[in-house]
């Protein structure tokens, strides 16, 4: 019964090169998921995994399109975190919620910007810049509220916008997967469809070229920190309304899982190839392979390893690969 | 002529199996290759070729882009193994797992790609790979009398030993490759264009140095270049790819280079059609234009503090070739003209309708390359890999970039314009792709620089600054090149055409200012314009190129 599958996997894998990887892996956790957990296969259930990886792929877009962009963004957690906490201390304060949603934007965009200057006039690899920012917004957050110690609460309907059980307008889905799929429909035509798109993919594919080509590397890095910075300060908005309170740890995964996705669906850290699509396959493979061995019994110890194998393990398969090609 | 070609042609292989003498094989050669087959993925590189190179002789590796001369080279440089066929070294049977397992059998290999650790210095670069992993294999001052005796030798005496890499020009650190090379034990060097940086004075300087090292009778060179009047001064033998199929074995002294040319394009005709049909060059050079309008001028230019002003003027049409040895300030020449470095003193003024801009007004340096492309002044780097394709896009994505802003309405690209632009240059230029689709990476070096070009030719632009552009493009692919520049020129665009290849300026350029010393010092034109004046303007010899201003 095996062979069949493992050979037409193989053709698979023959006709489209390492793309084949990520869905395979998505199909193989979704089938294993159902064979070894009861009850996986309800809507209840689909819901709620759809829901977390609602979550991971909107942090995770901003990290796509840094890495795209040849960098990386390592301020997301903390960047998630001010969401989270300040979304409820001024909820607490009794502010509106799109008022809550507009200040967070605005100050997580000023960030972002911050994030793309301070790597492109000091020079220093974006990996440094983001993380220290990163550390310093989520300290600056603390140390404000004191240690996040907020009590607050969001609104009833964005609370349910997030919840697995409902449905938004006559779309049977929650809230927060509409707004994915909406954000991802744009994203996946903007990065082919628009200039800033394009230039994107061009800066990272070879930046040198690309300032000689007169692209405005400047207006490219700083739009691209700004996105970032922004779905992930949504996104820690997002996480308060999932769990109901201000948490001052439950971003801190988000720093691993959103670089797990994008290389994970094949994105190269290299700059200039990938796209949106692939870190949603990633997505879709990293909180699966959690559910999966969550079913299995295993801690959450268990999971980094198995997870921090895997990435290794794709990684040399898509690195591979364009190794051939480069060499003819 | 022709007795000898039929003689020194290379019969297929599917004749000579079972004959007594297998053509394209010696008897006592140094190395000899054997069937070799090579392929990756869906490309088939190598598909039995032969190869055998005699002791003390300097063997040229030819063929056009795609040929399999790389593969061939990644093979007997241990960077990569064959799928089939057989190595033999000194009579021994050999294969290479590991380019270190290479060199201790005696082949070292240079490389087009400068591999150097830029942050190095000089000695280190020359002993790298040489030494232990832990400590000197050698004492410091026989490494430095080593070091100092072999860069001599190739022409560069004076340099200090301690400089980091990256203060040498281009061609420098290609010589420090060079030099890496020949203080190791070698018994066949391999050159894979590995002169493409130097000038006409450090080519000659080089294989005067590999006649005299082979001259003892063991030693053998193995080089691979596009540059044909190197492989006909300075090789004995010539082994011609095609395809992945060795074609053609001849001895230099009897071969013509029309024929070498033909055998390289085969019946896809490219570099034979660039012969010509009497094997001449048809002579592309564009008519200067009465009384055209302006479009560039140069004012009191000085390049490098403490070099000599001087005045440039372009006029619409016209074709101005630059003529330089490397590292006389011809890059920085061309780099001043599209904005993107500035001159120490003078104006750089971009004319239209009569109106003077100065490229170099904006107190923002970044902004002197715009002013420039605006004024329709655009720039082709010289190294293509560093700074011209982007290798994991497509053709068209290569094509559109400076043009994303016309092709484009609120940010959105107008897919459709552009795939039309795109086939359109991909039609006019001659590049050979599946399509715009594919990935400009999969193109051979020749159709990545009509890419590179094409980029530019799409913004409509009013003066083409080209430097080097036919560096490591085979011949079909350079006379396609020609060709577009030329009819370029025919539409009024002005060109600058910087050029380590003589001949390609004499081809095209009506007009070609040598560049020394970081001043423009000649203009040479009509009768004046001959190879022998170009030679010497670039040497600094005013006795022939007496009367030539």
């Amino acid at each position: 019964m095996l062979r069949p599958r493992a050979s037409r996997a193989q053709t698979l894998v023959q006709r489209h090169g390492v793309d084949a990887v990520p869905w395979l892996l998505v199909i193989a956790l979704f089938i294993a998921t159902a064979a070894s957990l009861d009850g996986f296969l309800t809507k209840p259930s689909i819901l709620s995994v759809l829901v977390i990886s609602a979550l991971l792929g909107l942090a995770s877009l901003g990290q796509t399109l840094t890495i795209m962009l040849g960098g990386i963004d390592l301020s997301i957690p903390g960047l998630m975190t001010m969401g989270n906490i300040v979304s409820i201390m001024l909820a607490q304060h009794g502010w509106p919620f799109l008022t809550i949603v507009l200040t967070i934007s605005a100050v997580a965009i000023a960030i972002g910007t911050l994030n793309a200057i301070l790597s492109r006039a000091l020079q220093v690899h974006p990996l440094v810049v983001t993380l220290a920012v990163g550390l310093i917004v989520a300290g600056a957050v603390l140390t404000i509220t004191h240690g996040g110690s907020v009590n607050g609460a969001l609104p009833e309907w964005v609370v349910s916008a997030i919840s697995p059980v409902e449905h938004t307008w006559f779309i049977p889905l929650p809230g927060v997967l509409v707004a994915w799929i909406a954000v991802s429909a744009l994203v996946l035509w903007g990065q082919r469809g628009t200039r800033f798109g394009r230039l994107l993919y061009a800066i990272g594919s070879n930046p040198l070229a690309a300032r000689l080509s007169l692209a405005p590397e400047t207006v490219v890095w700083v739009g691209v920190y700004q996105i970032s910075a922004l779905m992930a300060a949504l996104s820690g908005i997002l996480l308060a309304a999932y769990s109901g309170s201000a948490s001052v740890s439950v971003s801190q995964p988000y720093l691993f899982m959103t670089v797990a996705a994008v290389v994970v669906g094949g994105t190269s850290l290299l700059g200039g190839s990938g796209g949106y699509g692939r870190t949603i396959l990633g997505v879709f493979v990293v909180q699966l392979l959690t559910v999966f061995l969550l079913g299995q019994g295993f801690s959450t110890y268990v999971q980094g390893t198995i997870l921090g194998a895997m990435i290794v393990l794709l990684v040399s398969i898509y690195g591979r690969d364009q190794h051939v090609s480069r060499r003819i | 002529m022709s007795t000898s070609r039929d003689t020194a042609a290379y019969t297929p292989p599917a004749e000579a199996n079972g004959a007594a003498a297998r053509p394209g094989q010696l008897d006592g050669a140094l190395l000899s290759v054997e069937s070799i087959s090579k392929r990756y993925g869906e490309t088939q590189a190598l598909s039995a070729a032969q190869l055998a190179v005699a002791p003390g002789e300097v063997h040229a590796l030819v063929g056009e882009n795609g040929s399999g001369k790389s593969s061939l080279v990644k093979i007997l440089s241990g960077v990569t193994s064959q799928d089939e066929g057989t190595l033999t070294l000194g009579g021994v049977p050999a294969s290479f797992r590991t380019p270190a397992q290479a060199r201790r059998a005696g082949i070292v290999a240079v490389f087009q790609e400068t591999l150097v650790a830029s942050e190095l210095s000089v000695l280190d670069n020359v002993f790298m790979g040489n030494d232990g992993l832990f400590r000197r294999r050698h004492r410091r001052t026989a490494e430095l009398a080593q070091a100092r005796a072999a860069l001599a030798r190739i022409g560069l005496q004076s340099i200090d030993l301690d400089r980091p890499l990256w203060t040498l020009t281009l061609a420098q650190q290609q010589l420090v490759t060079i030099a890496r090379a020949l203080v190791q034990p070698w018994k066949l060097l391999l050159l894979d264009e590995a002169t493409s940086a130097l000038d006409i004075d450090g080519r000659e300087r080089l294989f005067e140095v590999l006649a005299e090292e082979t001259r003892g009778g063991e030693l053998s060179v193995l080089f691979v270049t596009h540059r044909m009047d190197e492989v006909m001064k300075s090789s004995d033998r010539i082994t011609v790819l095609r395809a992945g199929q060795t074609v053609g074995v001849l001895r230099t002294a009897d071969a013509e280079l029309d024929y070498v040319l033909a055998l390289m394009a085969g019946e896809s005709g490219t570099a034979a059609a660039a012969v010509g049909e009497e094997g001449e060059t048809p002579a592309l050079r564009v008519a200067p234009r009465r009384a055209a309008a302006p479009v560039l001028e140069l004012a009191d230019v000085v390049l490098k503090p403490g070099a000599t002003p001087f005045d440039l003027k372009l006029s619409e049409g016209a074709v101005l070739g630059v003529a330089a040895l490397e590292g006389h300030g011809q890059a920085d020449l061309l780099r001043c003209i599209a904005g993107i470095s500035r001159p120490a003193e003078g104006t750089v003024l971009a004319c239209r309708d009569g109106i003077s801009a100065d490229v170099h007004q904006s107190r923002v340096r970044s902004q002197h390359a715009r002013e420039a492309y605006r004024q329709g002044i655009v720039y082709v780097p010289s190294d293509r890999k560093k700074e011209g394709i982007f290798p994991g896009l497509s053709v068209l994505d290569n094509l559109i970039v400076p043009s994303l802003a016309r092709l484009s309405r609120f940010g959105v690209v107008r897919g459709r314009a552009a795939a039309r632009q795109a086939n359109d240059a991909v039609r006019d230029l001659g590049v050979k792709t599946a399509g715009v689709r594919a990935k400009v990476g999969t193109l051979s070096g020749g159709n990545q620089q009509k890419v590179v070009v094409g980029r530019w030719l799409l913004t409509d632009p009013r003066v083409l600054v080209l430097n080097d552009p036919m560096r490591g493009v085979d011949p079909g692919a350079r006379r396609d090149l020609l060709n577009v520049l030329h009819q370029v020129a025919e539409k009024g665009v002005a060109i600058i055409l910087y050029s380590t290849e003589l001949e390609e300026l004499l081809t095209l350029c009506p007009e070609v200012a040598i560049v020394r010393d970081h001043s423009v010092t000649h203009v040479l034109s009509g009768e004046r314009l001959t190879m022998d004046a170009l030679i010497a303007g670039m040497f600094g010899r005013p006795d022939h190129a007496e009367g030539a201003r």
